[in-house]
């Protein structure tokens, strides 16, 4: 096929290696080379994998009480000391783990979903769908979060199902607006036209052309996300809306290590530790994945 | 009858300026494996038209009145899905831009392959070998393996060979190419041309070809649509529009592009001013304050498309024999002699002035 855009063959193999490679091996690249990220991510698979695996790796029962063996410092038995009932704070940790991670993947997973097909579907559709989405969207981000959170929870019960709810019922605004933003500017692109033209239809549109295009901001503001929900989790059990005892995640176990903070200081500061390394764990990985998934950055 | 026939088309948008006409009962038809060629400056109302055809206007645009007939079925009376049915499976549409047209973040053959799934019940094996195959018939080398690239790596010749071959697959009736070549390299815009006659020719295709290019229309055409402010201005077979262009606006267009035969002192014919607003038409003829052999009835009555002792069809009172037969004093009257005409009255006026006592 002599034709005079016919690439000579270095080239064509160079074009065929780079296909072969292809957009998300170039992401995965960026991102290794992002030594933070790298890092976080470490940190993030780490604390996932104590989650998954806590029953098997944890050293006792996350309510078995040991009236004589309270308020204990570090030794061999107990590797971070026991708590006000005698439990193995080790243990709880592990477990509080599980909860935490539970809750604040579960929420972002749903909120973000949802966010992407609402801000989406507002988006190209435009209209009466925009304005109803879109105006809702604003009311949410709008209303005073926290007051509202606690009442919900109040009203519903505290548990980790009504928890995930009530963080995903006020999570998805975000995204929402992220995704209806990107696709207002993809709507005008050509390729949506010649998509049209081809015949399909909005939703085959929408999920073949629209999100495909979007996903990088939406999959940073998911990460960043993840560590908010992990301290919105936190925050309610702590005010003793979210998990409640004896089921152990680090909110409540904060919060149930107020009562000493003074004489034995250190159970706040596990589980405050914990939240902490996550949520920062977390956001070294956004930072990362933000600047890797962005093709003008070239790094 | 005609493969396409669009009848008194009006497509309008409404703006928060008001209301713009963008094209202004247009009719045209294209025969089965016919080419038929839109010209027109920017702004005249080609793409329009040709999306239109597609029923492929958003809002703030509405397609007004006219019909649209595409073997038989009036188009403009479909429903939304019926209508997806038509687009990409029996009329196809390529665009100008092979930049942009393209989805960046999937492959070139994939995007290929679902023109095919959305079409037709095929398994995605079956609409990968025919991606691969339409990838060969536009003439792009190593197809299977260029199939996996990204459009991005590819150079524009290449992706407005992707287009072709997306538009293509699932064989349509009509191919709509909008400025398909504008922006493409002079060599690769031939092999392009080339590359579409070749595939007309091959699968008995009718072609709508949108462009402001003559040598693109002088190439490819059979019949010629010349557009001017909405309106279709003169409609002929390509060689009697070359050969003897009718309307002042056409003979502008033919006199603006240099020939071999175009000497070298020779200056070019430059059509001066600029296409109206739309919003604001002259009330007359469209093209009348352009136009350099316009009659004082020009500005009052806007000419009917009417036809031509050649048979081709023309917007112009210049050629319209009731007015000519009604009043010679309206026949051509060049610009420069009415202007001489003007100057040496108010010189009159002016001398006339002078020799009055005050």
């Amino acid at each position: 096929m002599a034709t005079a855009d016919a690439l000579p063959i270095g080239r064509a193999a160079e074009i065929i290696e780079s296909a072969e490679i292809g957009q998300w091996g170039a992401v995965w690249r960026r991102l290794r080379r992002h030594r933070f990220a790298v890092l976080g991510a470490v940190v993030l698979g780490l604390f996932t994998a104590i989650a998954v695996l806590a029953p098997v790796i944890a050293p006792a029962g996350y309510d078995e009480q040991d009236l004589l063996r309270r308020y204990l410092t570090p030794s061999a038995q107990n590797l971070l000391g026991t708590d006000d009932l005698g439990r193995d704070v080790l243990t709880r940790l592990l477990y509080g783990a599980r909860i935490s991670l539970t809750v604040a993947f579960t929420a972002t997973l749903v909120a973000t979903i949802a966010g992407a097909a609402l801000g989406a579907v507002a988006g190209y559709l435009g209209g009466w769908t925009e304005v109803v989405l879109m105006r809702l969207a604003d009311i949410m981000l709008s209303l005073p979060q926290l007051p509202i959170l606690i009442i919900l929870s109040a009203a519903l019960g505290p548990s980790l199902q009504t928890i995930v709810v009530v963080l995903v019922v006020f999570g998805w605004m975000g995204v929402a607006r992220l995704t209806h933003g990107s696709v207002l500017a993809l709507r005008h692109r050509e390729f949506t036209e010649a998509a049209r033209a081809l015949g399909g239809g909005a939703v085959h549109n929408i999920v073949r052309h629209m999100l495909p295009n979007a996903l990088a901001p939406i999959i940073v503001a998911a990460t960043l996300g993840l560590g908010n929900r992990v301290i919105l989790e936190a925050t309610l059990s702590f005010l003793g809306l979210g998990i409640n005892p004896p089921t152990p995640s680090w909110g409540n176990m904060l919060q149930n290590a107020q009562g000493y903070i003074w004489s034995e200081p250190w159970l706040a500061v596990y589980p405050g530790a914990c939240i902490f390394l996550t949520v920062l764990a977390v956001n070294f990985l956004g930072d990362g994945l933000r600047d890797a998934l962005d093709p003008r950055l070239k790094i | 009858m005609a493969l396409l026939e669009v009848k008194d088309l009006r497509t309008v948008f409404h703006t928060s300026e008001g209301l713009v006409t963008a094209v202004d009962g247009v009719t045209f038809s294209v025969e089965a494996g016919r080419a038929l060629g839109i010209v027109g400056e920017s702004g005249c109302g080609k793409s329009v038209t040709s999306l239109s055809v597609m029923r492929l206007i958003a809002p703030p645009g509405r397609i007004e009145g006219g019909s649209i007939a595409f073997d038989g079925r009036d188009l403009l009376a479909l429903s939304d899905d019926e209508m997806r049915k038509i687009r990409g499976k029996s009329i196809a549409m390529i665009f100008q831009e092979p930049m942009t047209s393209l989805n960046p973040v999937l492959t070139v053959g994939a995007q290929i392959a679902e023109a095919v799934t959305t079409h037709e019940k095929v398994d995605d094996a079956r609409a990968k070998d025919r991606a691969v195959e339409m990838l060969e018939k536009v003439g792009v080398s190593l197809a299977r393996q260029r199939f996996d690239a990204y459009p991005h790596e590819l150079s524009g010749g290449m992706r407005q060979r992707i287009m072709i071959a997306m538009a293509l697959v699932c064989d349509p009736r009509i191919l709509i190419a909008d400025e398909p070549t504008t922006a493409l390299d002079v060599t690769i815009q031939a092999q392009i041309l080339e590359l579409l006659k070749a595939l007309a020719a091959e699968r008995h295709l009718s072609l709508m070809l949108i462009t402001h290019d003559l040598g693109v229309i002088a190439e490819m055409a059979d019949d010629v649509v010349v557009m001017y402010a909405g309106e279709i201005v003169e409609s002929a077979p390509v060689l009697a529009l070359f050969d003897a262009p009718a309307h002042p606006y056409t003979r502008g267009l033919l006199g603006s592009i240099p020939t071999l035969r175009t000497g070298k002192s020779e200056k070019l014919t430059v059509i001066s001013g600029s296409v109206p607003n739309p919003l604001f038409y002259p009330g007359g003829c469209r093209f009348e304050p352009r136009c350099t052999s316009a009659l004082p009835l020009c500005r009052e009555r806007h000419p009917a498309l009417a036809r031509a002792p050649d048979g081709r069809l023309v917007r112009c009172f210049l050629y319209d024999e009731t007015v000519r037969a009604v009043d010679p004093a309206l026949l051509p009257v060049a610009r420069e002699q009415r202007a001489a005409a003007a100057a040496a009255a108010t010189a009159a006026a002016a001398a006339m002035a002078a020799a009055e006592p005050s």
